[in-house]
């Protein structure tokens, strides 16, 4: 590396002179080793991937750099990362078995915490731990004893969705030859094991021509049903381990690494009605659509993948072929191809209909296909800053969150369309609440409120139903607020700290949809700081957690216990807060 | 969630089969199937020494009085019944998870079975026996002898491709190992299979290089941090460290039980209803390279023009292919590459002129060009790869129609479709030329790239059937004709020459069994004794399916001497393979064709 001469004039005149000198040139040799290791055992691990990411390869100004090459490896488990500039570096590890590995991360799926380095800086010692993986596996019956064959299976992890505990899909395998099944990816956590597949029911085409009638489809995965016997048609429900429903199922606790085994089970056929009906939207019937068949009541764990479901015939008709007694809600989500449409924004077309099933079949159900509806309003700044320019505008996510439940459509809501001026339509959804929040704020700006009929929607849900949502204003700030400090346990700072924050206000400890502005948390760094470069003006409670203890603390009632540990801490418009912090034993 | 299910099902049960009367009421009042008095019914058991009924076995059922196939699932005691078929030929087949399916009256899996023939009111009783598949299973395992989750795992079988003309190796069955590096593959076809694996890497750019580190690197960076800053003692140490020249690495594909070259796998011969274990696969790093090269070209290539990099390996589909742009001066690089064959190619492009000039012509009149370059990379990276691009050639000529009769044919308005053809040898899929036809039956194919030529189907038109009451009876270049063997075209040409006939041969095949009744169960193979005509869509091998009145009939063989025999169970397209050919040959019947001769030839089977 050539010394800049510039620089060595520079340093020869600090010995002579008080000058205030420029910052030292960055030689850009910065060096970091380490090794990676299992995190239960020490050991080190070979054919671990091994990536280095950081600021430096977004520079704000010039090309970006090719990455780093990637290290593989060795049995000494070691990794060296040379020529860097000074900044701050995260480092991660794949290796398959084992759940990603990063600077910092003390548990599996944890926050990792970046590595800094002076100009030139050399870091040995960093330790990047990775954790096995743990598995599940069993054997799947049918009422004869028989092994099934080819049978999805699907584990759920006990987990936190927005303040409420639900049993959420972590993995599916399927059942061999000997009905042998195994989950082998598994993080540690509580989970429950399904076979859980139903059958799609499906027109069957005909060539030439345009009527089909139904054919009762079994796809991969999915368990054969005994024959019909006279009326009567049959079907596997979700089945849990050992033999029944999501309340007697068997949890099986998981830790690292950990393998269980003969969680088998047994699936027994029940009885079931056909159910048939006509779809149609506001143009007429609708042909294509595809209908699932919900079980109301299955809060606690996501089924909806796995539902029972038909599609349409070109006269709009549909059949569920063989559905067990029980309340359902139909519902379709679509969205509709109407090519040559002048907006870019896809429309959908939804419905959801109750239905009641008992021991008879059902025919002439009539499903009808509403519009989705749409949020309009127009974008403001509050502030002395300059006003981000046309395309930088229209490249700002307005994201409409649904407010209660999961997803209402695969995929989510479908992009936002903004204009020039600032003027804003978000795609179509269907009714329900919502809020309305941004998915990323142009640079210097802080999204401060959705204001819509007096409310801030970003906070407090409203209800988008009956008509579209028109007048809503988005504004930003240029006054950033934000909370910054320090977190010292018994022995000084605490690198090993995670700092949680959330309202005041107990109304929003749940049902906070999935981007909630004021329940965020962040890792301490290895110096014990932690900052929230952007919190808006509110009251909080804060506290600082061992990192350990900082997994689904999102749920209503372990965040009533935090608050009962936590500092109040109030922040004014545009204030940046100091606020200092211990760490607490949350146990 | 829903969305992502795929709708690709295996099998489909409809209730009209089922024995219950509770039909589904037709939608829109017409009747699906003509409603019959005839009936099927059956048990399906397991093909093994002692039999043994199969329960929930799924059973499918076919035939042109079904304008949509039946199915149904076994009962306990393995019975199935379908009820109400009109009269007429149907065909039914029976399977069942960690079975192969066979169809009734089929000796191997996967060939044609016999169809059964029901009269009105017959109540025919089949028996389906059907064999469980093989399993084979084992660990993969990585350099260190750690165990490898996620590899891919596919037992193949050399298959020929009939596009191309030569053998592959084509995945039956795969999977992927788990946790622990094992793997179970089931419901094998009895036969002989290749196994390969392939480690899967980080789901990143492929070209992001991975790298292996020296000990000496590690123990220097050790050093330095230690020492605090870049010890004089260190330096030299550290040029030398870094002048082993760091080695990128990726996985490449290896085949049991442990090479990284197919030809060299071991072949594994398993049968119905066997388990192999222990199959271990230990993988090896391979070290990437990189490739360098230069375009050059005539003329400014068109923006967006891309350099394209095919594995030359059988196993790899033209699928995974890579792509690079040339920069402003024509050079180009390819990263991450494992050792292997490969072909660097430019698909043809027109090329553009200097800025106000027209595009050039290429000598032969056609704007497309092309180019093409062998690499071979052993490791090392390899560099100065030249990629000149050439102009395509022209094929002209015209159509003569032979006989008294002349068409009045308006040729402007006449749409030729070109058959698909491919060039051999090739993993690229080749963009399929356009004819021009001008009045006077001229026809012109511009920029076709030089190479070998077949074809990729063998019911051209013209060939196997007529066009209109025409037949092909050659395709000529220079006099030389072009059908009875792979068709080179390396210079542009301007005689070549179709000519149609009316006039064909034919031949009329009757297969009786030693007791001199008609063997409905299989088909006929006709292919030329002279064994320069066996390749893959050749126009002197035809496989012969009865028509309905159970007659073999194949028309437009050319004049010669040919072989016949009958062939019970062959997999579609396996009388194009030589091999396979001289095994037939032994007990085939010789005939010879004289132009224009209609000949009946019986054989009997023994």
């Amino acid at each position: 590396m050539k010394i800049i001469p510039f620089g060595a004039l520079a340093l020869a005149l600090l010995g002579q002179t008080a000058v205030q000198s420029p910052p030292a040139p960055d030689p850009r040799t910065g060096l970091i080793v380490g090794q990676v290791v299992d995190a239960a055992t020490g050991k080190p691990l070979s054919g671990a991937i091994v990536s280095i990411g950081g600021e430096f390869l977004f520079p704000a100004t010039g090309p970006r750099p090719t990455p780093p090459p990637r290290i593989l490896t060795g049995s000494d488990g070691y990794f060296v990362f040379r020529d860097l500039p000074r900044g701050s570096f995260t480092i991660s590890a794949y290796k398959s078995g084992y759940a990603d590995g990063a600077t910092g991360r003390r548990r599996p799926g944890g926050p990792s915490q970046p590595i800094e380095i002076k100009p030139g800086g050399r870091v040995g010692d960093v330790m990047v731990k990775m954790w096995r993986v743990a598995s599940i596996s069993g054997t799947v019956v049918d009422e004869a004893g028989e092994a099934i064959v080819g049978v999805q299976i699907r584990a759920f992890r006990r987990s936190v969705v927005e303040g409420r505990r639900r049993f959420v899909s972590a993995s599916t395998a399927m059942s061999d030859d000997r009905g042998i099944y195994r989950l082998g990816d598994l993080i540690p956590g509580d989970y429950v094991v399904a076979a859980t597949a139903q059958p799609i029911t499906a027109p069957v085409m005909m060539t030439g021509s345009a009527f089909g009638q139904p054919a009762y489809a079994i796809g991969r995965g999915i368990p054969v049903p005994p024959p019909s016997k006279g009326q009567a048609v049959f079907v596997y429900p979700p089945t849990f381990s050992p033999s029944g429903p999501l309340d007697q199922a068997t949890i099986v606790p998981l830790g690292s690494g950990e393998e269980r085994t003969a969680v088998d089970i047994a699936l027994h056929p029940i009885r079931g009605v056909r159910v048939s009906g006509v779809v149609t939207g506001p143009d007429g019937p609708a042909a294509s659509m595809q209908l699932q068949m919900l079980a109301s009541g299955n809060e606690a764990v996501s089924l909806e993948q796995d539902a029972p479901s038909a599609i349409s015939d070109q006269t709009g008709a549909f059949t569920f072929f063989a559905v067990a007694s029980g309340d359902y809600t139909i519902r379709v989500a679509a969205r509709s191809r109407t090519p040559g449409a002048q907006t870019a924004l896809p429309s959908v077309l939804w419905a959801a209909t109750p239905l009641s099933v008992g021991r008879t079949d059902i025919d002439g159900v009539v499903v009808s296909l509403q519009r989705g509806l749409r949020v309009t309003g127009r974008f403001e700044f509050d502030g002395a800053m300059e006003k981000p320019a046309a395309q930088r505008l229209a490249q700002v996510p307005v994201v409409v969150d649904a407010a209660d439940g999961p997803a209402s459509i695969s995929g989510g809501a479908g992009p936002s369309r903004v204009d020039a001026s600032g003027q804003f339509t978000t795609a179509d959804v269907p009714p329900g609440k919502y809020f309305v929040r941004i998915g990323g704020s142009p640079q210097g700006w802080m999204f401060k409120s959705a204001m819509y009929n007096g409310r801030d929607v970003a906070d407090t849900p409203f209800d988008l139903r009956g008509g579209d949502a028109t007048g809503l204003v988005i504004t930003f700030t240029d006054r950033w607020s934000g909370m910054r400090g320090m977190v010292q346990s018994a022995d000084g700072p605490d690198p090993d700290a995670t700092v949680l924050v959330f309202p005041v206000d107990e109304q929003m400890w749940s049902a906070f949809g999935m981007n909630p502005r004021r329940i965020r948390s962040v890792r301490t760094s290895a110096t014990g700081e932690y900052n929230f470069p952007s919190l808006l003006p509110g009251d909080y409670y804060a506290v600082a957690v061992h990192d350990d203890q900082a997994a689904d603390w999102r749920e209503t009632k372990f965040m009533e216990s935090l608050a009962r540990l936590a500092t109040r801490v109030s922040i004014g418009d545009g204030e940046k807060k100091t606020q200092d912090l211990h760490t607490r034993d949350v146990r | 969630m829903m969305s992502a299910r795929s709708l690709a099902v295996t099998f489909a049960i409809c209730l009209a089969a089922s024995p219950a009367p509770a039909q589904q009421p037709a939608r829109d009042g017409r009747p699906l199937a003509k409603a019959g008095t005839a009936s099927i019914a059956g048990v399906v058991l397991s093909d093994e020494p002692e039999p043994r009924p199969l329960r929930r076995a799924r059973v499918a059922l076919s035939g042109a009085e079904l304008p949509v196939g039946l199915a149904a699932v076994t009962a306990e005691d393995g019975t199935f019944a379908f009820d109400g078929l009109a009269a007429g030929p149907y065909t039914l087949g029976a399977g069942k998870e960690a079975y192969i399916t066979m169809t009734y009256g089929a000796r191997r899996p996967g060939s044609r079975g016999a169809p059964i023939v029901l009269a009105d009111g017959q109540r025919q009783t089949v028996t389906v026996k059907i064999p469980r598949g093989a399993v084979i299973a084992g660990t993969i395992v990585d350099p260190e002898g750690q165990p490898l989750p996620r590899a891919y795992v596919a037992a193949m079988k050399y298959r020929l491709d009939t596009s191309t003309g030569e053998r592959r190796l084509v995945a039956s069955q795969s999977t992927y190992t788990d946790d622990r590096g094992a793997y179970r593959i089931y419901g094998l076809a009895a036969g002989r299979y290749v196994l390969q694996t392939q480690p899967r890497l980080l789901p990143v750019p492929a070209d992001t290089d991975m790298r292996l580190l020296s000990t000496a690197e590690i123990q220097q960076a050790l050093a330095e941090v230690r020492n605090g800053s870049a010890a004089s003692a260190g330096v030299n140490s550290d040029a030398a460290a870094r002048a082993e020249s760091p080695r990128g690495v990726t996985y490449a594909p290896i085949y049991y039980p442990g090479t990284p070259v197919a030809a060299e796998a071991s072949t594994l011969t398993v049968i119905h209803g066997e388990e192999r274990n222990g199959l271990d696969i230990q993988v090896q790093y391979v070290p990437t390279s990189k490739i360098d090269g230069v375009m050059i070209s005539p003329a400014s290539v068109p923006r967006g023009t891309l350099i394209w990099l095919y594995s030359a390996d059988p196993s790899v589909s033209s699928g995974r292919a890579r792509l690079t742009g040339p920069d402003a001066d024509g050079r180009f690089s390819f990263n991450g590459i494992p050792p292997g064959q490969y072909t660097v190619a430019v698909r043809p492009s027109p090329l553009g002129g200097m800025a106000g000039s027209p595009p050039p012509q290429t000598a032969t009149g056609g704007t497309m060009y092309w180019g093409f370059a062998s690499v071979t990379v052993q490791g090392e990276d390899v560099t100065g790869i030249s990629l000149a691009l050439q102009p395509g050639i022209t094929i002209s000529g015209r159509v003569v129609f032979e006989g008294s009769r002349q068409p009045t044919v308006d040729f402007s308005k006449l749409r030729v479709p070109i058959p698909a053809m491919q060039m051999a040898n090739s993993n690229m899929p080749m963009p399929i030329p356009s004819l021009q036809l001008d009045a006077t039956g001229r026809f012109t194919i511009p920029d076709l790239i030089p190479g070998p030529y077949r074809f990729t189907r063998s019911n051209v038109p013209g060939i196997r059937t007529p066009v209109g009451s025409w037949w092909v009876k050659s395709l000529t270049a220079g006099g030389q004709e072009l059908l009875d063997g792979p068709m080179d075209l390396r210079q542009s040409t301007s005689d070549v020459v179709v000519t149609f006939s009316e006039r064909a041969t034919e031949l009329a095949v009757t297969v009786t069994d030693a007791r001199g009744h008609p063997d409905p169960g299989c088909f006929i193979v006709v292919f030329g004794s002279d064994r320069a005509s066996w390749f893959a869509n050749s126009r002197r091998i035809a496989a012969i399916a009865p028509d309905p009145s159970g007659r073999f009939t194949v028309r437009n063989l050319p004049p010669g001497e040919y072989l016949a025999v009958a062939a019970a169970d062959l997999e579609d397209g396996e009388w194009f393979d030589p091999e396979v050919l001289q095994r037939l040959a032994a007990s085939a019947v010789k005939l010879r064709l004289a132009e224009g001769e209609r000949k009946t030839q019986d054989l009997t089977i023994r």
